[in-house]
């Protein structure tokens, strides 16, 4: 009932003050109505009793309170040694138990004894480009805010799929509701990139997750939880990845690789500006820049594809190969990752050919495993041509959280695309 | 009666040596003595040596300051006998009486360390060494270097490389003259530059070895050689410095390798993590004609490739049983953040 007055209300406003006004309105008044049902999330230490992190959480029509997986991350992997609680308008604070959530798409689900008597509604239908939007949030634990925006679509280049929101989203506003002009959730705060830039978890990964909860998830099932959402996401990935044929682009005297998926965009650079420069370079760089948040200090799902093209120029065989081998040495991981998440990686070298067998190189490839999630692994391949003086294939790639599988079938197609002419 | 009155050093060297005459033989400072000694803890006329009835020879103290005492500290009121070697305190000064027919050790012949040792003494050999070496690193340094290269750079580290070089040398040297050992400067300076010369041979194989077969099979023999080449540039150096090659010696020249070879292993131990972000992987690369080895096709590469996931997933178990032993949880490193935000940052 108070929906539709108010949006009447709202419409009144635009045809009298236009834009500015209006959306200055819209967010006052969201913000009267909505205080009640959108908390500040508390992940208390247990030990020192204080809060450790903090983000923004929704209550949805149906009792569950909506947040980021990434603000209650701490608690999933150490439960014992944190708790969640809500704070609500009246300085409330409530315990909150988690009943399910998403790692890759950055949401959780919890239940707190509250029964307000409103709660936000779900839209039925996505917004269109340019529809002001307003997300609502406490940033740096200053007080709840509403900050208008707008809705500008899905990202491009992405696999994962978050809205791009024109608006300020800032750090303690994760978690919290992003609203329709008529108040109904279209996505979650997640993300920034600074500068008004923001990122939104769409509605349809929420609604997904919903359908999925059930009973709350046991504690000590959480890593088991986490490892089958990932390996989900790897296989969806990769099937898409491996199942199409990949363009090819030439790079001095060889065929590599062009974007091999949208959401993999590739730049290119050389050093032909540098006069001062003794060897020529240049370089095809594909990476995907969305990761998946695990904890902190651990990050997946991301893939990078690099080659260099290196020639010799004015440099003596024995310079070149100090160059190359410069180069060759610097192989590392693309995801951070730390000791308690993945082991040291193990490497196997080799000198291989391609397909046509006209050209040597020399390759590494190296695996760690992930500690928590055992059929997860992070790989890397780094190859470089050696059995000419003159010019050199500088060919790599890191792929994370991918199945043993997946990684042996992506190295596989990866060496059978890279040709010598 | 003729006896050999030899004065020694605290550590027992002999300073001085004296063939005396006489039937008694005074010991001291004045003039009017068989034997003058300079010691001013010495008494003017500081003991007696004599022969008594039976023929055999005795030493007295002289009613001296400082008194006589025997070798092992023993002050002599009375006639003390004298054998052959024996040797005497004259207050602090210490001598040793020996008989005309006591033995003396047996020569030594020259050696083949000898005359390694006179070869590395000559001053032609040290230059043209040693100009190699200093024209060998600027070589390396030249195809070590992918800018632009001028010779000007080569100035400071070759001077600093020139210094580091004359340390060697210079503590042999010492050394020797606190021991009163003959110096052999350039002797030990030539030793230094050929042990270098013998490393870098031997990482140059060990390279090729790297490059083309088993980075772990290069570092054992790196290892092993490298323990032989200390070995023997560290012997050679004893033997410079006190011209001695007996087992006691080989010994010592062991001791001091493995001591330098536990030294850094230790350093290796202590800096190393047992967990590194990034692979750990040889990354030697030459140019293609030390290439000896036959390139894999991408089929047996990738398969070859399998077991590698076995091998993590074992390091993993043995880390997940390593942690059960202690559950507490870690606490998180950035002390205490007020918020979590995975700030997508653009490139």
């Amino acid at each position: 009932m108070k929906l539709n007055t108010l949006s009447g209300f709202l419409w009144l406003f635009i045809l009298v003050l236009g834009a500015p006004a209006e959306a200055q309105n819209n967010a006052d008044s969201l913000f009267q109505e909505y205080e009640k049902v959108v908390f500040q999330v508390q992940l208390i230490e247990k030990n020192s009793n204080k809060k450790s992190a903090i983000g923004s959480a929704f209550l949805i029509e149906g009792g569950h309170i909506i947040t980021n997986y990434h603000v209650v991350s701490s608690f999933v992997q150490s439960p014992e040694q944190y708790r969640i609680e809500l704070l609500t308008r009246e300085n409330q604070n409530l315990v909150a138990q988690l009943i399910d959530f998403d790692v890759v798409n950055d949401l959780a689900v919890l239940d707190a004894d509250i029964n307000p008597n409103i709660s936000l509604k779900l839209a039925r239908i996505s917004p269109k480009q340019g529809e002001d939007i307003f997300s609502i949030g406490n940033p740096h634990d200053y007080g709840m805010i509403v900050s208008p925006g707008t809705y500008n679509g899905i990202t491009a280049h992405s696999f994962y799929q978050r809205i791009n929101f024109t608006g300020s989203i800032n750090p303690g506003m994760s978690g919290g509701p992003v609203l329709n002009q008529a108040g109904e959730v279209i996505g979650v705060n997640v993300a920034t990139a600074g500068n008004q830039l923001g990122f939104l978890v769409p509605l349809n990964k929420l609604l997904s997750l919903l359908a999925d909860t059930g009973p709350a998830v046991e504690v000590e099932n959480y890593h088991q939880h986490i490892e089958d959402q990932l390996f989900a996401s790897q296989e969806l990935l990769f099937t898409r990845l491996l199942n199409k044929a990949w363009p090819a682009a030439q790079l001095g005297d060889a065929i590599v690789l062009n974007e091999i998926a949208p959401f993999i965009p590739c730049w290119g650079q050389s050093n032909a500006e540098n006069e001062k420069a003794q060897f020529k370079v240049s370089d095809i760089n594909c990476i995907s820049k969305e990761k998946i948040y695990i904890n902190r200090q651990f990050q997946s799902g991301n893939i990078e594809i690099q080659f260099s093209w290196l020639d010799r120029d004015k440099l003596n065989a024995m310079q070149f190969t100090q160059l190359l081998e410069n180069s060759f040495s610097r192989a590392g991981p693309g995801n951070v990752a730390g000791k308690k998440n993945v082991t040291n990686y193990h490497c196997n070298q080799d000198f291989t050919a391609p397909v046509k067998q006209n050209a040597t190189f020399k390759s590494t490839y190296c695996v760690r495993n992930y500690k928590k999630y055992p059929k997860l692994y992070d790989v890397l391949l780094m190859s470089v041509s050696v059995h000419d003086n003159q010019s050199a294939l500088m060919s790599h790639f890191t792929l994370s959280g991918v199945s043993e599988e997946n990684a042996q079938a992506f190295t596989q197609k990866f060496l059978g695309a890279i040709q010598w002419n | 009666m003729e006896l050999i009155i030899q004065t020694l050093s605290r550590s027992g060297k002999v300073r001085n040596q004296q063939k005396v005459q006489g039937d008694k033989i005074k010991i001291g400072r004045a003039y009017d003595n068989q034997l003058i000694l300079e010691d001013i803890h010495v008494s003017e006329h500081h003991a007696l040596v004599s022969q008594n009835e039976a023929g055999d020879i005795q030493i007295e103290d002289l009613n001296s300051l400082n008194h006589l005492y025997t070798d092992d500290k023993r002050q002599i009121n009375s006639a003390h006998p004298v054998q052959s070697g024996d040797e005497f305190y004259l207050g602090k000064l210490r001598i040793k009486i020996l008989y005309l027919n006591h033995p003396v050790a047996e020569t030594i012949a020259l050696t083949k360390s000898e005359e390694t040792a006179e070869l590395f003494s000559c001053k032609r050999f040290n230059t043209i060494i040693f100009a190699l070496f200093i024209a060998l690193y600027g070589l390396s340094e030249y195809l070590s270097f992918f800018g632009e290269f001028k010779l000007k750079q080569l100035f400071v580290p070759v001077l600093s490389l020139i210094f580091a070089l004359a340390i060697w040398p210079v503590f042999w040297s010492l050394l020797s003259r606190f021991f009163k050992h003959e110096a052999r400067f350039w002797a030990h300076g030539a030793t230094l530059i050929m042990t270098l010369f013998s490393l870098k041979a031997l990482t140059l194989l060990t390279q090729l070895i790297a490059y083309n077969f088993d980075s772990g099979l290069a570092t054992g023999i790196n290892v092993a050689a490298g323990f032989i080449i200390v070995f023997a540039c560290l012997r050679f150096s004893l033997y410079l410095f006190n011209q001695k090659s007996d087992k006691r010696q080989l010994w010592l020249g062991f001791s001091l390798t493995c001591f330098i070879f536990t030294l850094v292993s230790l350093n290796y131990y202590v800096k190393h993590r047992d967990f590194s972000p990034s692979p750990t992987y040889s990354s030697v690369i030459l140019p293609s004609q030390f290439l000896f080895k036959n390139s894999k096709d991408i089929n047996s590469f990738v398969e070859s490739n399998r077991s590698l996931y076995q091998q993590a997933q074992e390091e993993s178990a043995e880390s997940s049983d390593e942690s059960q032993a202690d559950e507490t949880p870690e606490s998180e490193p950035e002390g205490m953040p007020n918020e979590q935000n995975p700030a997508i940052s653009v490139r």
